[in-house]
């Protein structure tokens, strides 16, 4: 039987679900309303958002359950990249340009807190001291594709979710996904392809949301965009980690990663150089 | 092994000098890390390229023809002697790829040629996604129309 595909935009991206089983109706509203949940809480980009009220005033905001997976790990990221992997962030990439309005264009860019000073999570609550802009971009999406996987995996053994480029796939059948892995200057080529089995692929570049002298990696303490690396990709069992892996991996080095978790990695200098990691599965050209 | 069917183009020997200097490096690298504190590690410097096999080399002096070169390394390393491979892909007067294959059997050589492995490929290169089988791509989110009107629009008012 072909596979279905469903696709739709969500979260200022395009996404598309394979299932060997096409979806019913309902089980696409569900999906769709999960969404639409999530980013409720979580988008920066919309004004009805929690993430917007926190932005407002200072105070005890209660997040869903979903939120304790999250902050646990932006902790912990936090935490080993020495605060350059932050949802503090929110607030540099507004002054960026990078706003809800995409108007893209910068003023001065205000340093941002650190997390110790503005705020603590303790589930179901983020108490905050002052007004903050947060973000969670950089293990946001990779953690809402789990959470469809999750409802996916109740009624369907096999299937794919690719949300913008950060995958999922899960298969009973020792199928395997070939992912092409994006030439950063070049979009229409590819320098290698992986191959995926039960797990995730997550991508990072700072090539598309780029404008005037940034894009939207941006390194808090020197208040400019990562310009030393191109791209990277993780593999890990799941997106969060997937996502915010490869996000991290253009703060730190991949060795200060590697001791607390399971994952594989190539990333792309500056000077069009690869760097593996020996279990990356993937074949380069 | 692609046979170059054209008459053999005269490589620069630096070509081949610099192979050498790669092998001989990632041997000494590779040395170096196994090497005791004691400075007097009474090991010669290693060799490398003991042996080429490949299309027929060195027809002149400098000439090589286009093909995959396999290059071996021998090294001696305080635990004894071991091997690097290096298979070389040349293309008219370019080195078009390196390959490196650990060929270490002693644990710590093994360790640190894998240590090597990570890592080495010089340059990406691309292919067209038209010209590969593939399920999908990944690389950086695709963008909203909204982000992409508005970068339209800074281009525009950039050329005004």
């Amino acid at each position: 039987m072909p596979p279905s595909h469903f696709e739709f935009i969500a979260i200022g991206t395009t996404w598309q679900i394979t299932t060997s089983l096409k979806l019913s109706s309902r089980e696409k509203t569900q999906i769709l309303t999960r969404i639409e949940t999530f980013d409720r809480t979580y988008s920066r980009f919309r004004e009805d958002s929690l993430i917007r009220n926190i932005a407002k005033q200072k105070g005890v905001f209660t997040f869903p359950e979903d939120g304790r997976p999250l902050f646990s790990l932006y902790e912990k990221f936090y935490s080993l990249t020495r605060g350059h992997f932050t949802p503090l962030i929110g607030q540099m990439l507004l002054d960026a340009g990078y706003d809800p309005e995409y108007s893209l264009k910068s003023k001065e860019l205000r340093s941002i807190p650190l997390w110790e000073d503005v705020m603590t999570y303790e589930f179901p609550n983020l108490t905050t001291q002052k007004p903050i802009l947060l973000d969670f971009g950089a293990g946001g999406k990779g953690y809402l594709v789990d959470i469809i996987g999750e409802i996916l995996r109740k009624t369907h053994a096999s299937f794919s979710i690719n949300a913008g480029g950060d995958i999922l796939q899960k298969s009973t059948d020792g199928g395997k996904l070939r992912v092409g892995l994006e030439h950063p200057l070049h979009l229409d080529q590819v320098i290698g392809v992986a191959e995926i089995e039960n797990g995730s692929i997550c991508g990072s570049a700072g090539n598309r949301r780029a404008w005037g002298s940034f894009h939207h990696i941006l390194h808090p303490f020197e208040k400019k965009s990562v310009s030393d690396i191109l791209a990277t990709w993780v593999v890990a069992p799941d997106g969060l980690h997937a996502d915010a892996l490869a996000t991290a991996l253009f703060f730190v080095p991949a060795k200060a990663l590697t001791q607390e978790f399971d994952f594989s990695y190539t990333m792309i200098h500056k000077n069009l150089s690869l760097e593996t990691s020996e279990n990356f599965p993937a074949t380069f050209y | 092994m692609e046979e170059n069917i054209e008459k053999p183009r005269t490589v620069s020997k630096g070509i081949i000098v610099v192979v050498l200097v790669v092998v001989i490096v990632l041997a000494a690298g590779v040395y170096e890390f196994s090497k005791p504190k004691a400075e007097n590690a009474m090991t010669p410097a290693p060799t490398a390229a003991e042996s080429m096999t490949g299309p027929t080399a060195m027809e002149q002096a400098g000439a090589y023809k286009d093909g995959t070169y396999d290059v071996e390394g021998d090294y001696l390393s305080p635990g004894g002697e071991e091997h690097i491979g290096v298979s070389l892909t040349l293309k008219g007067d370019l080195v078009e790829d390196v390959t490196f294959t650990s060929k270490a059997t002693r644990p710590n050589s093994v360790k640190f040629q894998g240590q090597f492995a990570t890592g080495y490929k010089e340059l990406v290169v691309g292919k067209n996604i038209d010209e590969v089988t593939l399920d999908v791509v990944s690389g950086s989110s695709l963008t909203p129309k909204g982000f992409n009107d508005a970068l339209a629009k800074i281009k525009e008012l950039a050329k005004s």
